[in-house]
């Protein structure tokens, strides 16, 4: 979901660029700095999540982790989606660091959204509810991301329902994917340490 | 005053703890956080490269030639330039261990297919044999057809241009018959080479735990500066 070096214009990147600044200043302005080694083990796990690959049938896919930072960190995920690009950009070369802003932003605003829209089910005691919280969260956020990227491509000449479509398909068997990771890691977390949930890392 | 029991013991202790120093300091290997080793065929030779740094080799550092099975199968020590030589043994995986002092040890592995045939593990139609005599190929084939037809076919008068061509053609395919093995060679160290950077490319451990000391000092950096703000 990394949009290459090249491909995009410089008025494109340059307005997600500006939006990552101000998501980012959002996300530090909340943040509760009590939380920070938890906003960090997040970060990593993001960075780290590209790196896991699982085979779907044929081909296979990496963990993306957006849907689960969104829910726990709210804004806070605009900083650490853009540290973990960062770096992924420096030391693996995926993606360019032009495009830095605009990738962040395609990761970090669906993440954002599905913080204040499924947020508060996956916090519910109740299984089920928080389960399906979870896995919307997951599915959705890399649905929105897809949509996103969709929209930054139109700008290359193809029609947004074209982008979108081929974004959004390619990607089902990741969002499905990423549903269930979050479940998991969502159930894990309330048996193992359930302060993580309750209190937002943003206030 | 005469120094107490006490001083006396620690200038004593002092004297000898520099003196141990600068013995241990006179031999390099101390200074070497790792020995490197080396290892490549050329012909049927097999040679052996040890040092610490550029400027340090590894002088008289032993190495042992051992089979897959850990069976050793030669002996030998590197010289003044921290080189040794050896003979390919037999067609198999090498592993070239090296022993140099203060301990420091090292391994290197020659995959079977770098090594010429050698003994009885030749195979029939494996034309890599005679692997690459590059160097002992030096003098111009233009020299020997001439021996050759002065001491086969002297010809008084008028030399038949079918004889030369064929003893021509004689000379130049015992020539070449050692560079046979050229072509192949190439596109083998082609691939490796490809191959190679093909591995930098992908993310490594270092970039891993790079990336994870960057996250986690960043965090670092930003607690204690809110720590000094309160």
């Amino acid at each position: 979901m990394h949009i290459s070096e090249g491909v995009l214009s410089m008025p494109v990147l340059a307005a997600g660029a500006a939006m990552t600044v101000a998501g980012t200043a959002v996300g530090l302005k909340k943040m509760n700095y009590d939380r920070l080694p938890q906003v960090a083990i997040l970060s990593a796990a993001f960075f780290l999540a590209s790196l896991v690959h699982i085979p779907i049938g044929p081909a296979s896919v990496h963990l993306v982790l957006t849907g689960l930072l969104g829910i726990l960190l709210g804004w806070a995920a605009f900083p650490a989606i853009l540290i973990g690009l960062a770096l992924q950009g420096v030391l693996f070369q995926y993606g360019g660091l032009t495009g830095l802003g605009l990738n962040t932003l395609n990761m970090a605003l669906p993440a954002v959204l599905c913080y204040y829209l499924f947020g508060p089910w996956a916090r519910r005691p109740s299984p089920g509810l928080s389960g399906t919280g979870a896995f919307l969260a997951g599915f959705g956020a890399v649905f929105l991301s897809g949509l996103m990227v969709g929209l930054s491509l139109v700008c290359t000449g193809e029609s947004f329902l074209g982008a979108a479509k081929t974004v959004v398909i390619a990607h089902v068997p990741v969002m499905i994917l990423e549903g269930i990771i979050t479940v998991i890691c969502v159930q894990f977390l309330k048996k193992v340490k359930p302060e993580v949930l309750d209190v937002a890392y943003t206030t | 005053m005469s120094p107490t029991p006490r001083k006396r013991i620690l200038s004593v202790g002092r004297m000898v703890f520099l003196a141990w120093l600068m013995v241990l300091l006179s031999a390099p290997a101390v200074l070497a956080h790792k020995v490197y080793l080396f290892s490549w065929v050329e012909g049927d030779m097999v040679h052996v490269e040890a040092y610490f740094n550029k400027s340090r080799k590894v002088k008289g550092g032993k190495i042992i030639i051992l089979d897959a099975s850990g069976q050793k199968l030669l002996e030998g020590q590197t010289d003044d330039n921290g080189l040794f030589s050896f003979k390919a043994p037999i067609k198999a995986d090498l592993t070239v261990v090296l022993e140099a002092s203060m301990g420091h040890r090292n391994e290197w592995i020659i995959p079977a297919d770098e090594l010429p045939d050698v003994g009885g593990a030749a195979e029939p139609g494996d034309s890599t044999v005679a692997a690459v005599d590059v160097p002992e190929a030096k003098p111009a084939p233009v020299g020997s057809p001439t021996k050759e037809v002065n001491a086969e076919t002297f010809v008084p008068v008028q030399a038949d241009p079918e004889q030369i061509r064929k003893i021509i053609d004689e000379a130049l395919e015992a020539r070449l018959k050692p560079l046979e093995g050229l072509p192949k060679a190439v596109a083998g160290l082609q691939q490796a080479v490809i191959e190679l950077r093909k591995e930098e490319q992908k993310p490594g451990w270092v970039e891993i735990i790079g990336g994870l000391g960057w996250i986690f000092g960043i965090m670092g950096l930003a607690m204690y500066l809110r720590s000094r703000k309160k």
